[in-house]
């Protein structure tokens, strides 16, 4: 089936995120303004105007009532989700990276950048409060001797959070205690992006080491490595069969040098159990920035650097198909 | 055995003459003769009975030796090697009966006397009082004996008999020290392989490493992977027996099936090597100017050198500098005012002189006949002429030739099966500018084709209208392809030169515009791929498989900045590959088979090189293969049932695998499941109650209809509800 192009970003795509029901997609990109679009047609909804830089990463709740972005603006904004209309904004030292919402949608987590000589830190707030109460967890992650955080998510029933550095480490933190409980380095190079798997069992990691890989998110054990010979910048796992599909290809700042044949910015599908690869998808001219499956898992979309987002509804060949 | 061939930390000969592995190294006869010295002592002794003093100089003040007692004296005894170094040997004499001895010795004693007084001479006989066909002569002293090794080795006393002369002391080193036999098991070990699965090798520059592949049914397999095999380089043997490998101190040849060392060639600093086609010699070339051996022609077999020939002003540098003629009887180079042709028995010129052609500009020998076609260039009123010569005893006879007006340049390539000579002309039809820097306009392209299995062998000439970039022949048929055109904009023509015995007019049997820069014939011809390698102007990378009996394109595929691509020697198989000279990453290979479908890939960092092993050429007959192919469908079945059965194996085996990380994945799932089950409430909880779990199965507490309209973009998107 032809895929539905998704054309209202002015700049290169950050972030895609369906809501839990799938018939939304969000999107982020550099051009400052987030977007929403019906994710069967893409229609364009609405956007959430405020932001004054690039949105790094957005995220929505799971009754699909807020929707949270943070900015290198150094804002992190909660958004109502049908109105468009900012409902909280909290103002950070430095450029925001990471947001996410938790499992019950009550609290936030964002983390920044640690530049212009400020620490790299990661809060907590619950967003029912008033931002002026300040965040309920504060971790300078630089101080505990990590990295810059490029990536976060909640763990399980969320009493833990993971995130990912940008020297390829994987560290778990305990919210209670604060503390880093669980260090793994499994890539030798920037995490680009993490996501699980719809029951929250799962963790995928995507890395410039070209390489995706599958981990229990209690435990951190390392279970699966996809490797491809380009930097992966997003990785997605399909919902209804045991499939992920990496995204990524040579680093925008090459590209102006090769041809789009060369800078391999196919989405690549591997079986998530015997790690081959079995199918790509061509379309993007520019390297694949986020994935994200669909929840009944009969679609995926793409948003590359290329400014473009593209809803691809899988065949029923594939659906079909027992690998 | 050990593993580097050449010790790289030696630097001295001294240190060599300790290692048992180097013979060969000619440059230190010191050590030689020590060594022969030591032989000759013990076989002295026991010749007749009497202890013999030592001289090695391992005992070297133990007790005190004479040499310590009264050097002068010492100095001054007779040493019984030196007797033996007056002793020469004269192989290949004419065997004569008693009644003629005397005649015969008169003849050598003539020879001979020159050099000195000959104190001694033997001619041993058999039981039927003949001569053996060899004799001894012994001189007075080592300077007259060497003197006549020198000059009458390779004398020639008539038509039958050329001397072969040696000092009777190297010939004592010679026969006692063959090199030690290595068993180095079948050499054609992987000829004998049931399915005939050929191999390949690729070398990554960075680790240095040599990787042997079996391209089996199911893919290629790693047999052999070695680091540092080779330090540059590696070339296979024409018929595929051995791998060369490239060593400062020389080249060495690893065969058999477990790629054991089997030959060394010392020659210094070696940069390029080439190989007779039958595989007989080996060339080696150290271009160092002012080196007296800067080729050296050595005989695989037994690791001999043959000859030496040193570096000229004019030589170009590169591997076929000594062309050599289908069945290794000749090579040949091109000199100041000819054909150099020199024989495989005596390494000498053919007829002690060079075949002389004015302005000769390339010669190359047919694969199949001791024929040459050559061509010389334009020289003042003198045309251009294109020669087609074969050898007539020590004669080169013209067989046919054409002149040509207004050549600039010709390029002379043969059939692989010698049916054909193609030649490729490119003329001008203005010139102007200096005479050392020639500018030419109007340029005018044709071929010159030769039917060489044809009486009087016919000529036909083809003229193309474009700038012609490449051409391929067929090398089991008789097509042409020519690709013309600017870089980008290509066009491929195939032409049909002849049909067996006819001749007459060149067909053209099809035009594809494809854009690609060169066709690679299979090795037995009918399959063609068109490749665009990577150039200045694209990275290329286009491949496309034709068919070449109905000229049909069986598929398009690419590999983007492609290097080179080679086939199988079958032709079963045919790859590609990006190597670290043309591009900057993806340095990797692809296999296709004959029609294109990929059949892997592998990126291999810093690819250097990738070559197929050669096959020898198949034994069968025409009339055998013949009769392979009418019965094709006996055959068939069987094949047939043998891929299956190896395949199903293959995929048994993988299928296997699967099941057992399928297996343990399964595990994995079902403890999530557990704990998700035990976490149930937990997370109803913090979501208010609502089961979140199961998204798309109906709930119809938490669940209300609703109507959506949506617009839809119906020229863009194929809606299915």
């Amino acid at each position: 089936m032809r895929p539905i192009l998704l054309q209202a970003h002015e700049r290169s795509l950050t972030k895609i995120r369906y809501n839990r029901e799938g018939d939304l997609l969000f999107s982020s990109g550099k051009d400052k303004i987030p977007c929403v679009w019906y994710s069967i047609n893409g229609e364009r909804l609405g956007t959430y105007n405020g932001h004054n830089g690039t949105v790094w990463t957005i995220d929505v709740n799971w009754d699909t009532t807020a929707f949270v972005s943070a900015s290198a603006d150094s804002t992190v904004r909660v958004w109502d989700v049908q109105t468009g209309r900012e409902r909280n904004s909290y103002t950070l030292e430095a450029p925001a990276r990471c947001c996410a919402f938790s499992y019950d949608g009550n609290s936030i987590l964002y983390t920044n950048d640690d530049v212009m000589g400020k620490s790299c830190e990661m809060y907590l707030t619950d967003i029912r409060m008033r931002p002026a109460e300040g965040p309920s967890v504060r971790i300078n992650i630089s101080q505990l001797g990590h990295r810059k955080v490029t990536s976060a998510l909640w763990g399980t029933l969320d009493q833990f959070i993971i995130t990912g550095h940008d020297n390829g480490e994987l560290v778990q933190w305990d919210i209670k205690t604060q503390d880093d409980v669980r260090k793994e380095k499994p890539h030798t190079a920037q995490i680009m992006d993490l996501q699980t798997n719809r029951d929250l069992t799962f963790l995928i990691s995507s890395s410039k080491d070209c390489t995706a890989k599958l981990f229990d998110v209690e435990t951190l054990d390392h279970l699966k490595t996809y490797t491809t010979d380009r930097p992966v910048n997003s990785a997605a796992m399909s919902p209804i069969k045991d499939h992920v599909v990496l995204g990524g290809g040579q680093e925008a700042i090459e590209v102006t040098q090769t041809a789009a044949t060369t800078g391999k910015f196919e989405a690549r599908f591997f079986h998530l159990i015997f790690e081959e690869e079995f199918a790509r998808v061509k379309g993007h001219f520019g390297p694949i920035n986020t994935l994200a499956f669909h929840p009944d898992g009969k679609s995926y979309a793409s948003g590359g650097e290329d400014g473009f987002v593209r809803i691809h509804h899988f065949d029923n060949d594939y659906l079909d198909y027992d690998f | 055995m050990p593993e580097q061939p050449f010790d790289n930390d030696s630097t001295g000969d001294n240190q060599h003459a300790d290692q048992p592995h180097n013979e060969y190294d000619e440059s230190s006869p010191a050590n030689n003769n020590e060594q022969s010295g030591d032989q000759e002592d013990d076989e002295q002794g026991k010749e007749d009975q009497e202890p013999t003093p030592d001289f090695s100089d391992d005992d070297y003040g133990a007790d005190f030796p004479d040499d310590v007692l009264c050097p002068d004296l010492m100095a001054e005894r007779p040493k019984e090697h030196e007797s033996l170094n007056n002793v020469i040997v004269v192989d290949n004499l004419p065997k004569v009966d008693q009644g003629r001895l005397e005649k015969l010795k008169v003849v050598i004693s003539k020879v001979y006397s020159k050099f000195g007084v000959c104190r001694n001479e033997y001619y041993p006989l058999d039981h039927e009082k003949k001569t053996k066909g060899y004799g001894f002569f012994e001189f007075e002293n080592e300077h007259m004996a060497s003197e006549a090794v020198k000059q009458t080795d390779g004398y020639r006393l008539d038509k039958n008999h050329t001397f072969s002369v040696n000092l009777m002391s190297d010939f004592e080193r010679l026969t006692k020290v063959p090199a030690e036999p290595v068993d180095t098991g079948n050499l054609f070990s992987w000829l004998v392989e049931p399915d005939a699965i050929d191999q390949f090798a690729v070398q990554s520059d960075d680790p240095k490493k040599t990787t042997i592949y079996a391209n089996s049914l199911s893919g290629p397999v790693v047999i052999e992977d070695r680091n540092k095999w080779t330090e540059n380089n590696f070339v296979w043997s024409p018929k595929g027996t051995y791998l060369a490998s490239f060593h400062e101190q020389g080249i060495a040849f690893w065969g058999g099936k477990e790629f054991r060392q089997v030959q060394r060639f010392a020659h210094r600093g070696v940069n390029y090597i080439d190989f007779s086609p039958g595989e007989r010699y080996l060339v080696t070339i150290s271009p160092r100017p002012n080196s007296p051996d800067a080729f050296i022609i050595w005989d695989i077999i037994t690791g001999q050198r043959k000859r030496s020939f040193p570096l000229e002003q004019h030589t170009s540098q590169g591997s076929s500098y000594f062309k050599w003629s289908f069945q290794d009887q000749y090579f040949a180079k091109q000199g100041p005012d000819g054909i150099y042709m020199y024989d495989r028995e005596t390494f000498q010129l053919v007829d002690k002189k060079p075949f002389k052609v004015p302005s000769l500009a390339d010669f190359q020998w047919s694969p199949t006949d001791n024929r040459i076609a050559y061509w010389t260039a334009e020289d003042g009123n003198v045309p251009a002429r294109l020669v087609l010569a074969e050898i007539n005893g020590v004669r080169l006879e013209e067989i046919r030739s054409k002149t040509l007006f207004n050549v600039i340049d010709c390029k002379v390539c043969w059939q692989k099966r010698g049916d054909y000579l193609v030649v490729k002309v490119d003329r001008y039809a203005k010139k102007s500018g200096e005479k050392n820097n020639p500018k030419y306009s109007g340029l005018i392209y044709n071929f010159e084709i030769f039917h060489m299995r044809e009486k009087n062998v016919p000529l036909d000439t083809l003229e193309v209208k474009e700038t012609i970039q490449s051409f391929a022949i067929e090398p089991a048929g008789h097509k042409l392809v020519v690709i013309t055109g600017e870089s980008l904009r290509t066009n491929v023509t195939f032409y049909k030169m002849g049909q067996g015995q006819k001749s007459g007019k060149i067909e053209t049997l099809k035009v594809m515009a494809q854009p690609v820069t060169t066709a690679i014939w299979a090795p037995n011809g009918q399959y063609v791929v068109l490749a665009a390698m990577k150039t200045g102007a694209s990275s290329g990378g286009q491949l496309i498989f034709v068919d070449a009996n109905d000229m049909s394109i069986m598929s398009k595929q690419e590999h983007p900045d492609l290097a080179d691509v080679e086939w199988d020697p079958t032709g079963r198989y045919f790859t590609s590959y990006v190597n670290l000279w043309n591009a900057k990453r993806d340095h990797s290979f692809k296999v296709w088979t004959f029609q294109g479908t990929l059949v892997f890939e592998k990126n291999v960092e810093r690819l250097a090189a990738f070559h197929w092993r050669p096959r020898p050429p198949s034994l069968l007959t025409e009339e055998m293969i013949r009769e392979v192919r009418r019965n094709r469908s006996v055959w068939t079945p069987k094949l047939e049932q043998r891929d299956r059965l190896l395949r199903t194996g293959e995929s048994a085996k993988q299928q296997e695998q699967r099941r057992k990380q399928l297996d343990e994945f399964q595990k994995f799932k079902e403890k999530n499941i557990k704990r998700l089950a035990i976490q149930k409430q937990q997370r109803m909880q913090l979501r208010g109650g609502v089961d979140t779990d199961s998204l798309f199965e109906q709930q119809p507490s938490n669940v209300g209809e609703e109507v959506v309209e949506f617009l839809i973009k119906t020229e863009e998107v194929e809606y299915k509800p």
